[in-house]
């Protein structure tokens, strides 16, 4: 070994070093928070634009409607055309349909229809009208 | 507890918080001194130290028990250079450099002195490479053999005392030449 003097003095850390480093250890659940936040906002900005109207669609459901009316009497034997519509709880129509319908002898008629709808839900009445 | 005694918490078969502290009581002042030569900052090396000891409990269970005091200083290093290289550190290192001055105590003549001396130390330092560097602040602070260096960079041993001898030799000629001034 040489008698040349230390190049370098030793320093002493700043205090409150084991303090620091325990807080550091300690579970930071703000800081997980704040990591997290924006990756929570991507995600449910995802699930509103994709997942959930995946979930909630709904292919088109046939509803057929039958109904039974008194057939119009001045016109017993004549073809006609009624109209057979989907009214909502509110009585406000839904949907429409226009069907040809035979009457006969017969005091009453049967009107069939056919009616796609994703949401029949909402159509629990339906009503006959004649032209 | 002495030194060995923490070093040997460390090694045992686990790492557990209290042995952690322990190994951080007695490890810290040589950390420290080892990464404010890299980052020139106080407050800036104990914290580089203390993510290191965070870093280490982190991964202490995959840590081989007897690694463990290369792995720390692998790990401040490594921080340290990051650190450096990222952030604008260079910026404010200047006064920021002089914040360990000695207590008032002493004659402003000596501090002054003791300054100056620290800035040419500095300035010295700065000028190695950093494969010198690394060598020749672990060599000076770490305690570890020239075994245990070149585990914790990753070179041969031999390496590790070239390298040292050649980083001593370019800071005295560095000193010297600057004393001479």
């Amino acid at each position: 070994m040489t008698d040349e003097p230390p190049i370098f003095e030793t320093l002493e850390p700043p205090p409150g070093g084991l303090v620091g480093l325990r807080q550091k250890l300690e579970p930071r659940p703000r800081a997980w928070a704040v990591k997290a936040l924006p990756l929570a906002l991507i995600a449910a900005a995802l699930v509103a634009l994709f997942v959930v109207p995946a979930l909630t669609h709904r292919a088109p459901r046939t509803l057929v409607i039958q109904y039974t009316a008194a057939a119009p009497s001045a016109e017993q034997s004549a073809e006609l055309d009624a109209q057979i519509a989907l009214l909502d709880l509110n009585g406000r129509t839904r949907s429409q349909e226009t069907v040809s319908v035979r009457a006969d002898q017969a005091s009453t008629t049967q009107v069939t229809a056919v009616f796609e709808s994703s949401k029949t839900s909402f159509y629990l009445v339906a009503a006959l009208s004649w032209p | 507890m002495s030194a060995k005694a923490a070093s040997a918490d460390a090694r045992s078969s686990g790492l557990d918080e209290a042995a952690l502290h322990r190994l951080y009581v007695d490890k810290e002042k040589a950390l420290y001194n080892v990464v404010y030569r890299w980052v020139w900052n106080a407050e800036e090396a104990q914290d580089v130290v203390q993510e290191a000891f965070v870093k280490l409990w982190a991964a202490r269970s995959r840590i081989d028990p007897s690694t463990v005091e290369p792995y720390l200083y692998r790990t401040a290093l490594n921080l340290a250079s990051n650190r450096r290289r990222r952030n604008k550190l260079w910026r404010w290192l200047g006064l920021e450099a002089l914040d360990e001055s000695p207590s008032g105590a002493q004659s402003a003549e000596h501090t002054l002195a003791a300054e100056q001396r620290r800035l040419r130390v500095r300035e010295a330092v700065e000028r190695l490479t950093e494969k010198q560097r690394r060598v020749v602040l672990l060599a000076e602070f770490s305690g570890l053999s020239y075994g245990d260096i070149a585990l914790t960079l990753g070179v041969p041993e031999g390496t590790v005392a070239s390298r040292r001898n050649s980083a001593l030799q370019k800071l005295r000629q560095l000193l010297a030449g600057e004393d001479d001034d």
